[in-house]
């Protein structure tokens, strides 16, 4: 991985995407700030106002007033607290296990909802595994997380028709989001069009078109997050909007770690790529085949978008990123995935 | 007459509770007397199970949803769900903030092991009535209302997840056959049950009104059952009605297929009850000299799935006031309020 990275942020050049000018910055960084430039003044971030305005119109009218999911890492952990402690509303907190969830995680969200005293739901399934595997053992340059992101965001929806939960809460923080309050809110803030995205969603289209449509077992995934939001409307009936209180509260991890630190006795788990993030162990080996093809993961793009945001300093994001390789850990992963190691 | 020193039916172990309970002059009760005039109705046959099974079987994305306590009876009902039956379970289980960890793990490791969907809810939502029966020294027996407040529960999960059965672990203790496929295993209205049920009646009638969450609580297991019926068709089924094993049987099988373990303490022994069974139970022999475990195992007794010794040993009340003043710490209560 000899790749020079941009001076600003932390992609790699990775033409013909991402690209180094003379100065040694990147063109997405260039981008975010000519999109800075030009931004109408309405346009420049989200309000708490704004956030307000949404819950205003559903509080009370539900069993609940929303669907937290919770990954037991601090970003959930904190939006959770938000939605409880500042906005007093009345949440579900729902957290899935696709199998690779730690149970220090899960231990970690029943500790939160225990504190907090809100209702919870927890679903566990081997569903995608047979995905999973098949990812691994095609060598397809899919990133697995992007592809399972559909299916957790399909589960969430038919989680709050069922519960019949007018607004869906994630943890996601402001580097997971670009663009307008337009686009992210009506795609999941997944937005993966962008120039930084674009090698990896061609991936997956192409792995969805080969090996998920025609496997009798996933006839029904979603392609596309697109796809998610009509199946959701469709099949499940749901309206529920999603909304993170990490893009209207202004601060970052700095600010609210040592909030659920004091107050839900909240603690890092030991072991998560990136550090200090609470990732499920799949994620590793997602993070390590990411940067085998492209030379970047998916962290890296977020604290990209953290960095140029001002909340995360470049040294910090480096730091973070860093991957300590555990073959150990990719050998029980593997295992778990009936992977026959030769193949991988 | 204190409730512990009153004499307990010869054949059974349910102790003589006039008007209800009686002993005739063989020492033995008038439950026993009437079981033992009854006729040898057929008992449930798998074929009839297997009916109703492959009816439904392949239709959904599950074909049943099993509630699963983590005791060694739930258990079993997946494990033969699962691995018997083959059908598609999705393995459900409730917290209402008094389960054990141990009943948890114990669940966890049953579907790791098996395989299935497994979906766990947890609530605070029981927790002010739980307190407010103790605090009144009601009689009502707090496993009767939790006991409607799970069933509606479990009635809504399989609504929510379009599964057309509901798998119970009930044991043929806990059934009287012509009845349980209506009424959830769960008869109040038989002579051992009649004082328990008036009570709970009377406390769901009389003592929530100024309890705004329990607005529109069912006031009995039929009026749940009816309201759940129209909104969702299902019929709750336990694999242990049809199958000839006894609870020794099929504990070794659990134990070597699933890794599952009694849990340290409960009440009865070698059963896995929620942490307030011990409360309950503990109140129920200060109010009526039994608990409903005793007519559960009476009913084992006479239907010769358990003798009477065996039953004595395991409803024998051996934990401390340590143990009930944690549980009871967690409604803010202690058991000065049990005395």
């Amino acid at each position: 991985m000899s790749a020079r990275l941009c001076n600003r942020c932390v992609l790699p050049e990775a033409p013909p995407d991402i690209w180094l000018d003379a100065q040694g910055m990147c063109n997405i960084c260039h981008n975010f700030d000519e999109e800075q430039r030009c931004a109408s003044p309405d346009d420049r971030g989200l309000l708490e106002t704004d956030f307000l305005k949404i819950i205003e119109k559903h509080r009370g009218k539900h069993d609940y007033d929303c669907l937290c999911m919770l990954s037991g890492g601090k970003d959930s952990t904190a939006a959770l607290y938000y939605v409880r402690e500042r906005y007093k509303l009345n949440p579900l907190v729902f957290t899935f296990n696709h199998g690779f969830v730690p149970d220090e995680h899960i231990a970690s969200a029943l500790r939160t909802v225990e504190k907090l005293g809100v209702d919870f739901i927890y679903f566990q399934t081997n569903f995608m595994k047979d995905l999973f595997r098949k990812i691994v053992e095609t060598r397809s340059k899919v990133v697995i997380c992007p592809v399972c992101s559909l299916w957790y965001m399909l589960k969430t929806y038919e989680i709050a028709a069922q519960f019949d939960v007018p607004i869906i809460v994630s943890g996601w923080t402001k580097g997971q989001t670009t663009g307008s309050t337009r686009s992210v809110l009506s795609k999941c803030a997944c937005d993966q069009n962008p120039d930084e995205f674009k090698a990896m969603t061609s991936a997956t289209r192409a792995f969805m078109k080969e090996h998920v449509k025609t496997d009798p077992k996933y006839r029904d995934f979603p392609m596309s997050m697109e796809d998610v939001l009509k199946i959701a409307k469709k099949k499940y009936k749901s309206k529920a909007i999603v909304l993170s209180p990490h893009w209207f509260v202004p601060g970052g991890p700095d600010e609210y770690v040592p909030v659920i630190r004091e107050k839900l006795g909240w603690e890092y788990t030991p072991r998560s790529y990136p550090r200090q993030s609470t990732n499920c162990d799949l994620n590793f080996l997602a993070s390590k085949l990411a940067m085998e093809n492209y030379g970047y993961s998916v962290y890296h793009i977020e604290m990209s978008n953290m960095i140029r945001m001002g909340l995360v300093t470049r040294e910090e994001a480096l730091g973070l990123l860093d991957m300590e390789v555990d073959e150990e850990l990719f050998a029980d992963i593997l295992k778990k995935l009936d992977v026959e190691t030769g193949k991988s | 007459m204190s409730h512990h020193s009153r004499p307990i039916c010869a054949t059974c172990v349910l102790p003589e509770i006039p008007p209800h309970i009686t002993l005739g002059a063989d020492g033995s009760c008038n439950l026993c007397h009437e079981f033992r005039k009854q006729e040898k109705t057929a008992l449930f046959l798998e074929s009839d199970f297997i009916r109703i099974l492959e009816k439904q079987r392949g239709k959904r994305r599950y074909d049943c949803l099993v509630m699963c306590s983590g005791g060694k009876d739930s258990t079993a009902a997946l494990y033969f769900m699962k691995e018997r039956y083959k059908v598609n379970p999705l393995a459900f289980t409730f917290d209402h903030g008094f389960e054990t960890t141990e009943a948890i793990d114990n669940v966890r490791k049953a579907v790791d092991k098996l395989g299935v969907d497994f979906v766990f809810f947890k609530t605070n939502f029981m927790k002010d009535m739980f307190k407010r029966m103790i605090e009144t020294k009601s009689k009502a027996v707090i496993c009767h209302p939790c006991s409607i407040w799970y069933m509606d529960l479990a009635y809504r999960m399989a609504a929510r997840f379009d599964a057309p059965i509901i798998i119970a672990g009930w044991t043929k203790g806990q059934s009287v056959k012509q009845e349980v496929m209506s009424s959830c295993g769960c008869n109040v209205h038989q002579a051992e049950y009649r004082a328990m049920a008036s009570e709970t009646h009377r406390f769901l009638d009389e003592e929530l009104a100024d309890m705004p969450q329990y607005r529109g609580f069912p006031r009995t297991m039929e009026e749940m059952l009816k309201r759940a019926k129209k909104r969702h068709k299902a019929v709750v089924l336990s694999p242990h009605w049809f199958l000839p094993y006894s609870p020794d049987e099929y504990v070794k099988i659990i134990q070597d297929a699933l890794g599952w373990d009694f849990t340290e303490q409960s009440y009865p022994r070698k059963s896995t009850n929620c942490a307030l069974n011990f409360v309950s139970v503990h109140n129920s022999m200060r109010d009526y000299g039994y608990t409903h475990y005793h007519v559960e195992m009476s009913k084992m007794v006479r239907e010769g799935v358990m003798s009477r010794d065996e039953a004595l040993k395991n409803l024998d009340m051996d934990f401390d006031d340590e143990l009930l003043n944690g549980i009871l710490g967690k409604l803010a209560l202690s058991v000065e309020n049990i005395r």
